[in-house]
Formats: structure tokens, C-alpha cells, sequence
């Protein structure tokens, strides 16, 4: 593997990709990159639907969200679940917002966007997707500011969530793709060196990281959301 | 699924979209394009779960998380990968941990084993770069494909089946245990030469 991996928002440039291109030689030696280009062939060619799938009734909830979503039908029939104050939508979706937006702001956007999906559909609420939270569950433990460590590292600290004999560090680029993960960390700190990192990440991009509080390797509680610098 | 000739691009879409993203013609334009990838978005979903609402429930998350960020977006990639790699973080999100009893594609076996097959035991000694490593070290290109999309992809493996096209009787699962076969002989070799290093 003598360059480095594709991601997964480059995929579809890949699959595009003609007999010849130099690029593709990285394909021949990456099992990585050969199954994930399967993968995104297969998610835009799905073929006929298993027979226990229900597409069509998926399309028109899916369409129903969506629409209520963009507010076209704000009393629209029931959806999966209720979905995030309009409020959220409102303030992110302002003109007057968008100029001033940079990279970091972006960032900080996404990884807000990410908690209040996160929160009020997957966890804070008792509508959870099944099998994913762990009774007595207690989220949103707080993260402290990354600060710089030794010999340009960076240090991580969170603070402890009781029950917790682990933690794992998530670590999510800006298209929320997870680019890397410490598990296990035994303590409420971990340093972050830019090894720890894949191949393609440079220094100083604006990335996502949240932990997950561990019990017996089952997860029960996630942290609040932050950005870092790559080390 | 591609558009027809006729039909605009996504980019087309995406721009119109991100043009007048609070008026009517926007937000026409979200919905149609959304409504090209809706589907896949649920499906892809489903593969992983096997579950209807279970499904719902991730596609729903991916598709609105995708719908808030538009502005974020702004044509870093194509907006296919871009959605894919939404709706694969929000699978994989929900898949890790993963414990055996939630894990619809496990065997009555697996459940009684106390003993951790080689690919816990993998996942416990090789961080992913490594694994990988010995992937390409030890098996076909298939069975690496298959070992990757099962142990760090957590695909499950009818869906594996599928995403590599694998056509023998037994599907990926055939592969899969040849795979472990040769894997753990690696493993064993490996621990016994460091073993006598020691």
C-alpha cells in the first residue's frame, strides 16, 4: 500500500475512474479501498429488495420526513419519530449565517447538528434505536478543551461517567466520516499523536471527537461533541 | 438509478438546491434529489440490520443529518460518496459495539463459545492498518475483501454475500471460514515465532 487510502467521499471518483489511472494501482494492493468501493457500488446499485424489506413503505416515510423536514408539509402524517425543533433548523438555515461561516464554523455546525440528531433521536429521549443504549444510560458527559501535549501531541480530557471501567475516543472528519478510534483508554485523558491518525490527515484539520463511557465493552454513555486541531 | 439524459444531474440538483436553499425552488430540488437516494439510503440501512424499522430509523437519521448539512457540504464530493458516507457512519455508529445478542447474523455456536475466534482475537492484538497488513500477507483478494467488510466494516454476512458478488453455495460465509482458517494458522505461527523470540 504505497499511497494512501481513498475516503469515502472520494469513492464515487473512483468507481468513475477509467482502465489506466494511475489511482487505480492502489486498489490492487488495498483490501480496504477494494471493499469499500464494493460497497459504495452496492449502495448505488442495490438490485431488487430482500424479501423482508418493505421499500416502498420506507420511501414514502422517508418522503413524509423529508418533506416535514423542509417544511413543505408541516402537519404532514406520521413520520418515524418527531423531528428536531424546527428552531435548530431555522437558526443554521439563516441567510444571514452563511457568509460568515468558515471551515472551523462549519465544522463546529456539523458536529452541532450531529449532537442534536444524536440526542434527541438516538439517546436522550427513551426512543432509541433498539439494542443501542444500555439501561441506565446517562449521556452528554462534558469534554474539556484540547489542549497542546509534548512534542506536538495533542491532550484529550473528558469528565469520568460513573460505571465506566473504559472510554473510547471517536475521531470523525468533517463529512462525519470515524477516522480513527482509542479503545481502550483506561483514564478520563488520552494524548493524541498524529500517528494515531490514517495516512491523508495533515496537521492542523479541523476534525470531530466525542468518547463513549465503556462497561464491560458495552457502550453507556457518549459525550457531548467537540473539535480539535490533527495534531 | 442514475438520472435519465433528460433528467438534471445531482450537481445540477445540489446546486439549484444550495442556491435558494429557503425558497420553494430550493427546497424542490432537495427533494428530488433526497428522493433519488432515499431508497438506497434505506436499503443500504437494511443490509446492515435486517430489521424494517430499525432501518427506517438509521435512514431517517442519515437523510436528515445529510438534509441540515447541505450548506456544509458545498460540493466537497460528489453527493452520492458524501450521502454513502453519512448513511455508512450512521451504520456503523449504531453496529459498534456490537455484542453477539444484537448481532442478527450470529450463530447459535457463537453465542455458547466462550472462546474468542480469530477475529476477536484479531481485533484485540492488531489495530486496523496491521490487520489489513495481514490480510494481504495471508489471503486471496476476495477473502480480504470479505475479512475486512466482516471484522472492521461489521457487515453482516448475507449482505457480504452480495456486496462481493460471491456466487458459491455457501455465499461469503464459505469464504469467511477459510479466511479463519488461515488467519488463526498465521496467528499461531506468528505467536510461535515470538514465542521462541522471546
Amino acid at each position: 500500500m504505497t499511497e494512501r487510502c481513498f475516503a469515502v467521499e472520494e469513492l464515487a471518483e473512483v468507481h468513475e475512474l477509467v482502465a489506466g489511472d494511475p489511482r487505480l494501482q492502489h486498489l490492487e494492493t488495498c483490501p480496504r479501498c477494494r471493499a469499500r468501493l464494493a460497497e459504495y457500488r452496492r449502495f448505488l446499485a442495490p438490485g431488487p429488495a430482500p424479501a423482508d424489506a418493505n421499500l416502498g413503505d420506507a420511501e414514502r416515510r422517508l418522503a413524509d420526513a423529508l418533506e416535514r423536514e423542509a417544511g413543505a408539509r408541516p402537519n404532514a402524517g406520521a413520520t418515524l419519530r418527531p423531528a428536531t425543533p424546527g428552531g435548530l433548523r431555522a437558526l443554521f438555515g439563516a441567510p444571514a449565517w452563511r457568509p460568515a461561516l468558515g471551515v472551523a464554523a462549519a465544522l463546529l455546525l456539523v458536529s452541532v447538528i450531529y449532537l442534536a440528531v444524536e440526542r434527541p433521536f438516538g439517546r436522550g429521549d427513551r426512543v432509541i434505536l433498539r439494542g443501542e443504549s444500555h439501561p441506565g444510560a446517562k449521556d452528554g458527559f462534558e469534554l474539556a478543551l484540547p489542549r497542546p501535549g509534548q512534542a506536538g501531541t495533542l491532550d484529550l480530557r473528558w469528565t469520568p461517567v460513573a460505571g465506566a471501567d473504559a472510554y473510547e475516543v471517536r475521531i470523525f472528519d468533517a463529512g462525519l466520516t470515524a477516522v480513527a478510534r482509542l479503545t481502550p483508554v483506561s483514564g478520563t485523558s488520552v494524548t493524541l499523536r498524529h500517528a494515531d491518525l490514517p495516512p491523508g490527515i495533515e496537521s492542523h484539520t479541523s476534525l470531530i471527537w466525542r468518547v463513549a463511557a465503556l462497561r464491560a465493552g458495552d457502550e453507556i454513555a457518549l459525550s457531548s461533541v467537540g473539535t480539535l486541531q490533527a495534531p | 438509478m442514475s438520472p435519465e439524459p433528460h433528467e438534471p444531474t445531482d450537481e445540477i440538483l445540489l446546486g439549484r438546491a444550495l442556491k435558494d436553499r429557503a425558497g420553494a425552488e430550493g427546497r424542490d430540488a432537495a427533494t428530488a434529489l433526497f428522493a433519488r437516494y432515499r431508497g438506497r439510503v434505506y436499503l443500504w440501512c437494511f443490509g446492515y440490520v435486517r430489521d424494517h424499522e430499525r432501518a427506517l430509523d438509521l435512514a431517517q437519521d442519515a437523510l436528515l443529518l445529510a438534509w441540515r448539512s447541505l450548506d456544509s457540504f458545498a460540493g466537497r464530493a460528489r453527493f452520492s460518496s458524501w450521502l454513502f458516507a453519512i448513511a455508512r457512519n450512521r451504520c456503523l455508529s449504531a453496529m459498534r459495539p456490537v455484542s453477539l445478542l444484537r448481532d442478527a447474523s450470529a450463530q447459535l455456536d457463537d453465542l455458547i463459545d466462550p472462546q474468542p475466534g480469530p477475529e476477536e482475537r484479531l481485533e484485540a492484538q492488531e489495530d486496523e492498518d496491521r490487520l489489513i497488513a495481514l490480510f494481504v500477507q495471508t489471503l486471496e483478494p476476495q477473502e480480504q475483501e470479505a475479512m475486512f467488510l466482516r471484522c472492521v466494516e461489521r457487515l453482516p454476512v448475507d449482505e457480504i454475500t452480495r456486496t462481493l458478488g460471491v456466487t458459491a453455495a455457501s455465499g461469503a460465509r464459505g469464504v469467511l471460514q477459510t479466511a479463519r482458517r488461515k488467519l488463526a494458522a498465521a496467528l499461531a505461527r506468528r505467536e510461535d515465532v515470538e514465542g521462541r523470540g522471546a
